[in-house]
């Protein structure tokens, strides 16, 4: 019987490039902007790497297919690079090949990057331009944002909430990630909004306004892990372990039946008990000391605190309105500004989550620095909320 | 009622020209799953053996949005400039006992849209091709009450 991931593989250097609108950078310059200093804080040489994992998710527009983009940038020493796809969890997904990698006993050292090129693409995001094929052409032209307004739609309707109480709760989601990205040099968007703001803007899907969407990002987020052994003959004293990884894909039964009340992600509560029960962890909102969740729209945040456990059935509204996640709250959400204002890169994205879960549990994240975290969780949800890919996974001190 | 120089979106998805357009799902014939559109084999039994299967007119709504700006073409393919575009609803309908499907909604105002209100299905104009055929799709619209 498999005993999970627990504590058998460590982070030994992390890296992310600043996100935003990098015109003058090529996917080659952003993952080497991540590489340098994922490199420089392991302590190690490139020859030390075993294999490497590319996660990149609009291949056809930016970086390329396989794995070569990755081994070409930091002309790596000819180790496998196995480049890997899985919508938002993309970033995520490359962890895990190389987290597996170590684990197995197949390679000492590996490497899991992310990275997406956007905007000098033509195409600056979602929906993926797909190929004119009999399904775009009856699919009732739902986007994104639409796909996700309808869980807001079914959230107010099954809780009883008032679209007015539901809109003030979801504005104070995206206040909150931009008065924390307002603190993090590496974000996107580092400009801070007013609650008020946020509730006039323009409707993009109703009830989902401008400001309960995300950004759409440039950027490249790393990392390199080994087991603790190596670790501590590395001299590394500091030890950040993965504690869960889990993953849980839709298999459409929630497209089609009445077993799912649309008011919440069902890939995301299995996902979520499966990675509980691999890290050891009874009661999440007492145990985590910060969580980092797939904001793709302030929606997707309020009910993803709910599919997490973290608040009961119904209760997210509340515990946002009472400042339960806000930085100085008592258990922080997004403390680096999240999707919404750290940014989108699809491919980083799960990368750059856990890079402020390491740079938190190791004192490092600054002015945003919390006091003394010692575990972490990290979730992307790609897809649409009844039809993803959904992962959760948990990082901590080691002793943790 | 259907008029000449109409065509469906695709071959297979509604009956057309009809008074009362049905959808054409499938049924599996080993284990009863209704799927939308026609699938050739069952997701939830993986037998190979299904049979059209025309689905309920009525149903009610699920959820729903407004898709408040032009959807990026591909793949959309819509025939809207971001000049004449104008929000148009899009929903779920749970129909009893068989599949929820995902359609275009012809009420797009939220004062008007509720959480299981009664939907019946119509085929509404989409687009016209270059032979000046007018492209009709499905859609679903509020059952107006008596």
């Amino acid at each position: 019987m498999a005993r999970g991931i627990k504590d058998k593989v460590a982070i030994i250097g992390m890296g992310c490039s600043r996100f935003g609108e990098r015109w003058n950078d090529g996917p080659e310059e952003l993952m080497i902007e991540a590489f340098d200093e994922a490199i420089a804080d392991a302590g190690i040489a490139k020859d030390d790497l075993g294999a490497a994992w590319l996660g990149v998710f609009f291949q056809e527009q930016s970086t390329g297919k396989s794995g070569l983009p990755l081994s070409q940038a930091l002309r790596l020493p000819n180790i496998p690079v196995t480049r890997v796809e899985n919508l938002c969890a993309t970033g995520t997904e490359a962890l895990r090949g190389a987290v597996y990698a170590v684990a197995a006993g197949a390679v000492d050292i590996a490497l899991a990057m992310g990275v997406e090129k956007l905007k000098d693409t033509g195409y600056s995001g979602l929906p993926e331009r797909t190929k004119g094929t009999f399904e775009d052409l009856w699919l009732p032209g739902s986007t994104a944002p639409g796909s996700f307004a309808q869980l807001a739609s079914a959230y107010a309707a099954k809780h009883g909430v008032s679209m007015e109480d539901l809109k003030r709760a979801m504005a104070h989601v995206s206040w909150k990630s931009h008065e924390n990205g307002a603190l993090n040099p590496k974000a996107h968007l580092r400009n801070r909004i007013t609650i008020e703001k946020v509730l006039e803007a323009p409707m993009i899907s109703y009830p989902l306004g401008l400001y309960d969407c995300c950004g759409v990002s440039d950027g490249a987020a790393c990392a390199i892990v080994t087991t603790p052994e190596i670790a501590r003959e590395l001299g590394k004293t500091d030890l950040v372990t993965v504690k869960a990884m889990q993953l849980a894909p839709s298999n459409g039964v929630e497209m089609s039946h009445a077993s799912w009340d649309g008011a919440h992600a069902m890939t995301a509560r299995i996902a979520a008990k499966r990675a509980y029960e691999e890290a050891g962890i009874r009661n999440p909102r007492e145990e985590l000391d910060l969580i980092e969740v797939h904001d793709c729209f302030s929606i997707t945040e309020l009910v993803t605190m709910e599919d997490l456990g973290v608040s009961g059935d119904g209760e997210a509204v509340r515990d946002i309105m009472d400042g339960v996640f806000d930085r100085d709250g008592a258990l922080p959400v997004q403390v680096d500004g999240g999707l919404k204002c750290f940014g989108h890169p699809i491919g980083a994205t799960g990368l750059r989550m856990v890079y402020e879960i390491y740079l938190q549990i190791l004192g490092r994240a600054g002015e945003r620095q919390l006091d003394n975290p010692r575990l972490g969780l990290t979730h992307n949800l790609g897809g649409i909320p009844n039809r993803n890919v959904c992962s959760v996974s948990i990082f901590g001190r080691y002793d943790a | 009622m259907a008029r000449p120089n109409q065509i469906p979106i695709a071959e297979g998805l509604f009956t057309w020209p009809d008074d009362n357009p049905r959808l054409i799902g499938s049924r599996c014939r080993a284990c009863g799953e209704v799927t939308f559109p026609h699938q050739p084999s069952c997701p939830a039994c993986c037998a190979e053996d299904t049979e059209d299967y025309l689905l309920a007119r009525k149903g009610t709504l699920w959820t729903w949005t407004t898709q408040g700006f032009l959807p990026k073409s591909p793949p959309y393919a819509g025939p809207e400039t971001p000049e004449t575009f104008r929000p148009y609803g899009v929903g779920y309908v749970e129909l009893p006992g068989e599949v929820r499907v995902e359609a275009r909604l012809t009420e797009s105002d939220p004062e008007k849209l509720g959480i299981g209100m009664a939907m019946e299905l119509v085929v509404v104009p989409f687009a016209t091709d270059s032979q000046g055929n007018e492209i009709v799709t499905f859609a679903f619209a509020p059952v107006p009450k008596t």
